[in-house]
C-alpha cells in the first residue's frame, strides 16, 4: 500500500515535469487567427525535431519542438511569409532541419535520380514490347 | 544452467547446418541430410525455448534477460520479450529459417532431387552465416557478470499485443525470401539438361513470404496508430522502409513468376528478382541492426554487427550475382507478348514497383552518403516520399485494375474497353456517391477514390464473370487493395483534429459528436500506474454511444511514459481520444482526432492475407500435382 502510494506521488511529481506528454502542438500554442494557425501548422509538419527520431515539430513532444513551434507562430504574427520563416529556420540549424530536403547540389542526385528510374523504367517496357513484337 | 545449454544449442544448430552445407553438395540424398535438416530444426528450437524459458523464470543472470525484463513484465510480454531485443530476434530469425529449410526437405522426390538438394545448401549456407552471426556478434546466452536479483525493464511502448505477434510474421515474410533465393541459385548452378519447372516451387515460397511480410507491416501499422498517439499509421520511418522495400521487391517477385509459370516468359528476370529481394530483406536487417540509420557516428562505435552483415550481404550478392552473370542465358526464353497483354500489365507494374523501391531505397540511405561524403546532416522524411512515391503509385494501380482482365499475349484494344466500360461507369458513379456524402474536394482526394473504387469495381465484375476463370486468391487480395486505399485515402484527407483544453464536466463538438469529459482517475495496472480520463461520447440526438477512457502511463520500473488512446470504431469512422498533459484547475490537455473509414485499411489488410492464404493452399497443391 505504501508502495503503491509512493509510486503514486512519484507519477504525479514527474507529470509535472513531462508536462508537454502529449505528442503535439497543445492548445496554449495555438492561434486565434485561423488562417495563421493553418500555416504555422503546415510549416511545422515540414520542420524535423532536431533530438527526435524522424519526427517533425508537428508531432514531437520534446521542449525544442515546442520552442520552435512558438517560435515559428511568432515570425507568423510578425507578418513573415513561410519562405522568410524556412529562410530563418535554416539559417539558423542547418538544412538538417527540413524534412523535405531542398534542391541543392547536395540532394541533387535525391530528387532526380526517382526521375531517372522512371525513365529507364517507362524504357525497359518499350524496349521489351519491340523486340518481342519482331519475334 | 539454461545459459550453458543455450550455448551448446548454439552450436549444435552450428554443427548441422555445416552439415547439411557439406552432405548436399554430394547430389544424393541420404539418410544424413535427413538427420541434418531435423537436428538443425530441433536444435533451433531448443536454443528458441531455452531463452523463452530463461525469459518467463526471469533468470536475470541471463545478460539478454537482465537487460530486456522485469520480474513484474506481464507473461505475455515476458515471452514476446525474447524476441523484442536484438538477440533473442535473431534466435527467432534462425527458427524460422530453419523451419523453411524443413519445408523444403519435404518437397523431396527423385525428379528434384538436384535442384533440392542445390537449394538445400544455398540455405545451409545463409544458416551458418546467422547462426555464427549469433554466435559471434549477438550471443543471447552471455551471462551477467554480477549475480543480479532484478531486471532493467523493457521498453513499454513495446509491451502491445499487436507488438508482440509483428516480428514472428515480419520474419516470416524476410525469411520466406531466403527460400526462393535459394531456389534461384539452385537453378543458375544446376546443368543446362537438367532443367525442371523450378518456378512450380518458387511460388508457394513467395506467396507465403509476401503475405505474411504484408500481415506484418500492417499489424505494424495499427500498433503505430493506436500507440503512438497521433492518429497517423505510417510515418515513412527508415525502419518502415525497411520492410517496405522486400515488400515491394517481392510484390513485383511474386507476380512475375505468373508469366514465368503460364508463359515460360521473363524467366531470368524472375530469377534476378528472387535474389534482389532477400539481398534487400538482409540489407534491411542491416539498416535497422547496425544503428547506422540514426547516425554514421553511432555506427562507427560498435561496427562489429553491421560489418559482420555487409560482408555477409556481400558474400552472398557476389555470388548470386555473378552466378547469374554467367548462368541466366540459359533460362533466356522471350516469348511474344505485347504491350497490351496481361504480361504486359504485370511488367509494367514490376517496372513500377521497382522503381518505387529503388528511390525509397535512396530516400533512406542518401542521408548517410551526404554524411558520410560532406559532414552535412540532411533529413528526408514523409514530405518527400509523398512527392515522389504517390505520383508513382497512381498509374501502378491504374494499371492493376485493369490487368487480370486483359488476355494473354495480346489484347485488342477495342476489346479492352469494352471490358473495362463497366467499370469505369461503377468507379464513376461511387466517386461522385463518395463525394456527395463528404462534400470536400482535393486532388489527392480525387484520385484516391477513384483508384479505390476503380480496383474495386473491376475486381467484383471479375467476380460475377464466370465465363472466364480467374484466380479466386488473387480477386481476393486485389479486393482487399482498394478497401485499403478507400481507407488510406479518406482517413488522410477527410480527417479532423481538435485539440483543445478541457476541466471536468466541459463539452466539445468534434464533427456530429459531443465530448463531455466525466472524471479523471488513477489506476494501477500490473507494471504501470496510470490516470485515466473518461469521456462520454453522444450523437447528434443526445444518445450516449460510447465512453472513452485514454490513458497517460508511467511504467516507474523503465521511467517512461506512454499514452493510451480510446478509440471507438465502426465502418465509417473512428473516434480518437489521446489525453495530454495538465491538472484539475487548469484542465488537461485533449486531443482528438475523427477519422473517416479508416477501419478499412485494416479490413483491407486481412482481406489481402486471406487472398495470399488461399493462393497459398492453391499453389502447393500444383507442387504436389506437378512432378508425379
Amino acid at each position: 500500500m505504501i508502495k503503491k502510494i509512493f509510486i503514486l506521488i512519484i507519477f504525479v511529481f514527474l507529470s509535472q515535469f513531462f508536462l508537454n506528454n502529449i505528442y503535439t502542438v497543445e492548445p496554449d500554442e495555438i492561434l486565434k487567427n485561423q488562417e495563421q494557425e493553418q500555416r504555422a501548422r503546415k510549416i511545422s509538419k515540414n520542420i524535423r525535431c532536431m533530438i527526435c527520431q524522424n519526427q517533425s515539430i508537428d508531432e514531437s513532444d520534446a521542449t525544442l519542438a515546442k520552442d520552435l513551434r512558438i517560435l515559428i507562430r511568432e515570425k507568423i504574427k510578425d507578418g513573415y511569409n513561410d519562405d522568410e520563416i524556412y529562410k530563418f529556420l535554416t539559417e539558423r540549424y542547418s538544412d538538417f532541419i527540413l524534412l523535405k530536403p531542398p534542391l541543392k547540389l547536395n540532394t541533387l542526385l535525391l530528387w532526380i535520380l526517382p526521375f531517372v528510374f522512371f525513365t529507364i523504367g517507362i524504357f525497359l517496357i518499350f524496349f521489351h514490347n519491340k523486340k518481342s513484337r519482331k519475334i | 544452467m539454461t545459459p550453458l545449454l543455450g550455448n551448446f544449442s548454439l552450436w549444435l544448430s552450428l554443427f548441422f547446418a555445416t552439415l547439411q552445407f557439406v552432405v548436399s553438395r554430394r547430389y544424393q540424398k541420404s539418410k544424413i541430410i535427413n538427420i541434418s535438416v531435423l537436428g538443425l530444426l530441433v536444435s533451433s528450437l531448443l536454443s528458441f525455448f531455452l531463452l523463452m524459458y530463461s525469459h518467463i523464470v526471469s533468470d536475470f543472470n541471463v545478460l539478454n534477460v537482465f537487460q530486456n525484463s522485469h520480474s513484474t513484465k506481464p507473461l505475455l510480454y515476458k515471452i514476446s520479450g525474447v524476441w523484442g531485443n536484438h538477440e533473442g530476434s535473431m534466435l527467432l530469425w534462425i527458427l524460422v529459417l530453419t523451419l523453411f529449410n524443413y519445408f523444403i526437405i519435404k518437397l523431396y522426390n527423385k525428379k528434384n532431387s538436384i535442384f533440392i538438394l542445390k537449394t538445400l545448401e544455398t540455405q545451409a549456407f545463409i544458416t551458418i552465416g546467422f547462426v555464427l552471426f549469433t554466435i559471434l556478434t549477438s550471443n543471447p546466452f552471455r551471462t551477467t557478470s554480477h549475480l543480479q536479483t532484478e531486471g532493467l525493464g523493457f521498453n513499454p511502448i513495446l509491451q502491445d499485443p499487436a507488438l508482440a505477434i509483428h516480428p514472428p510474421l515480419l520474419y516470416i515474410g524476410y525469411v520466406g525470401f531466403s527460400a526462393a533465393f535459394s531456389m534461384s541459385v539452385a537453378t543458375l548452378s544446376i546443368d543446362n539438361n537438367e532443367k525442371i519447372s523450378w518456378y512450380i516451387y518458387m511460388k508457394p515460397f513467395v506467396v507465403a513470404a509476401w503475405t505474411f511480410l504484408t500481415a506484418g507491416i500492417a499489424l505494424g501499422s495499427v500498433w503505430a496508430y493506436y500507440e503512438l498517439g497521433w492518429g497517423g499509421w505510417w510515418f515513412w520511418d527508415p525502419v518502415e522502409n525497411a520492410s517496405f522495400m522486400p515488400w515491394l521487391l517481392g510484390t513485383a517477385l511474386l507476380h512475375s513468376l505468373i508469366i514465368v509459370e503460364k508463359r515460360k516468359s521473363l524467366q531470368t528476370w524472375v530469377l534476378l528478382l528472387a535474389i534482389l529481394t532477400f539481398l534487400l530483406s538482409v540489407m534491411g536487417t542491416f539498416l535497422v541492426r547496425s544503428g547506422i540509420l540514426t547516425s554514421v557516428h553511432t555506427f562507427a562505435l560498435d561496427p562489429s554487427r553491421g560489418l559482420y552483415i555487409l560482408l555477409f550481404i556481400f558474400l552472398i550478392g557476389v555470388y548470386s550475382l555473378t552466378l547469374f552473370g554467367s548462368n541466366a542465358k540459359r533460362y533466356f526464353n522471350n516469348n511474344y507478348f505485347s504491350f497490351f497483354s496481361r504480361e504486359g500489365s504485370i511488367l509494367v507494374n514490376n517496372i513500377l514497383m521497382i522503381v518505387v523501391c529503388a528511390t525509397v531505397f535512396l530516400g533512406t540511405i542518401y542521408p548517410l552518403i551526404v554524411e558520410a561524403f560532406t559532414n552535412d546532416k540532411i533529413s528526408v522524411g514523409e514530405p518527400y516520399y509523398n512527392s515522389t512515391v504517390i505520383p508513382i503509385m497512381i498509374p501502378a494501380i491504374l494499371v492493376m485494375g485493369i490487368g487480370p482482365m486483359l488476355s494473354w499475349k495480346h489484347e485488342n484494344k477495342i476489346k479492352i474497353f469494352e471490358k473495362i466500360f463497366p467499370s469505369i461507369c461503377l468507379t464513376l458513379i461511387m466517386t461522385i456517391f463518395i463525394f456527395f456524402i463528404y462534400q470536400s474536394f482535393s486532388l489527392i482526394g480525387i484520385a484516391g477514390i477513384i483508384l479505390s473504387f476503380w480496383i474495386i469495381s473491376n475486381n467484383l465484375i471479375m467476380l460475377i464473370k464466370k465465363n472466364q476463370k480467374y484466380h479466386i486468391g488473387m480477386i481476393i487480395a486485389h479486393f482487399g487493395v482498394g478497401l485499403l486505399i478507400l481507407g488510406i485515402t479518406a482517413s488522410s484527407v477527410w480527417q479532423e483534429e481538435k485539440i483543445i483544453r478541457m476541466k471536468i464536466n466541459e463539452k466539445t463538438k468534434i464533427e456530429k459528436y459531443s465530448v463531455i469529459f466525466d472524471n479523471i482517475e488513477e489506476i494501477k495496472g500490473p507494471n504501470y500506474v496510470a490516470l485515466r480520463a473518461n469521456f462520454i461520447v453522444q450523437d447528434a440526438n443526445k444518445d450516449i454511444i460510447t465512453r472513452l477512457k485514454p490513458e497517460n502511463r508511467f511504467y516507474p520500473i523503465e521511467n517512461n511514459f506512454t499514452t493510451e488512446a480510446s478509440i471507438h470504431s465502426n465502418l465509417f469512422r473512428d473516434l480518437y481520444i489521446v489525453l495530454g498533459s495538465g491538472n484539475s484547475n487548469d484542465g488537461w490537455i485533449i486531443k482528438m482526432y475523427y477519422n473517416p473509414l479508416v477501419i478499412w485499411i485494416w479490413i483491407g489488410a486481412i482481406i489481402i492475407f486471406i487472398g495470399g492464404i488461399a493462393s497459398m493452399n492453391i499453389n502447393l497443391r500444383k507442387i504436389k500435382v506437378f512432378p508425379q
